[in-house]
């Protein structure tokens, strides 16, 4: 459904409840932020990738990605060749190489992916370069109800003019 | 295919023009899966249109690709055979359900287009769907 401002307008303001008031507590250090490894730009690892973390790629990886249940993130500067295997895997940056998320795959505007994709979920940003295939025969066909309002039915939409094209013949 | 999709799934013709692509995307409904080729270039609305049926969507924005070989090519080497083998690269096994063309075909002329067919029919299963 396409989202109209009046009705966000209409909508009543909702106030975050406020807690009781609790007795002081001895004062602690607040928790630690969820770990996640990070690989610098000036990281260049070949062979294989494995660990119990979540994981942010900012360098270069040649082999393997491994990190079953963890989220992989690569980031702009990523490069990665290797096939990716892990809970939720992000990409901003440039692979070469099959994904495989047991939850999600996102590609984000500035990825560059040149493989298979196969998650129960698959996001692809406009603007994402991707060169593939996405395998979506993992879920139950029809799980999910046809959209009916014609902003989701929108694509496929390619039928539109492309924008990258000059009009003249190849 | 079965066309057998309840009267409210069907799919407006409001965004887009053409019935040869709505007669398409009615006849997708159904427990089977297809194999997808789309040689357009990814787009989200598109991806996010095919999740919700159980399908392998293989992507390959075909002239893009094209553009690309010809500008990497030296002119006496450019045999647009030998593009489109190299550019459609899949085995002989692959075999596709649909191929989803776009608006790619207004861009070649009538030899080239003999010569992309051609190659890409290898992959078709019998009855394919050419959308344009």
């Amino acid at each position: 459904m396409k989202w109209k401002k009046q009705e966000a307008d209409d909508l009543p303001t909702l106030t975050p409840m406020q807690p009781p008031p609790q007795p002081s507590a001895p004062r602690s250090q607040p928790p630690p932020a969820k770990e996640r490894a990070l690989i610098g730009p000036s990281i260049e690892i070949k062979g294989s990738l494995s660990g119990d973390e979540d994981v942010f790629v900012e360098g270069r990886v040649e082999g393997k990605i491994e990190l079953s249940q963890h989220s992989i993130t690569i980031g702009p500067r990523g490069r990665i060749k290797a096939d990716i295997r892990g809970r939720s895997i992000v990409v901003m940056g440039e692979v070469e190489g099959n994904l495989n998320g047991s939850e999600q795959i996102i590609l984000r505007q500035s990825s560059k992916v040149r493989g298979n994709l196969v998650a129960p979920r698959v996001a692809l940003e406009d603007g994402s370069d991707f060169k593939g295939g996405i395998d979506m025969t993992s879920k139950p066909a029809m799980e999910a109800k046809l959209p009916t309002d014609s902003a989701a039915v929108k694509a496929p939409s390619q039928l539109l003019p492309r924008q990258d094209k000059t009009g003249d013949k190849v | 295919m079965t066309l057998s999709a309840p009267r409210e799934t069907q799919v407006s013709s409001e965004v887009h023009k053409s019935l040869g692509l709505n007669a398409l995307l009615n006849s997708v409904r159904g427990p089977r899966s297809y194999s997808i080729l789309d040689l357009g270039p990814a787009l989200e609305a598109n991806v996010q249109f095919w999740s919700q049926f159980s399908c392998w969507l293989h992507i390959h924005d075909f002239y893009r690709s094209y553009r690309e070989w010809k500008a990497a090519v030296v002119p006496e080497e450019k045999s647009k055979e030998t593009a489109f083998s190299a550019l459609l690269p899949f085995s002989d096994e692959t075999v596709f359900d649909i191929i989803l063309a776009w608006d790619i075909l207004n861009y070649f002329d009538l030899r080239e287009l003999e010569a992309l067919v051609q190659r890409l029919s290898r992959w078709c299963r019998r009855g394919p769907s050419f959308s344009r």
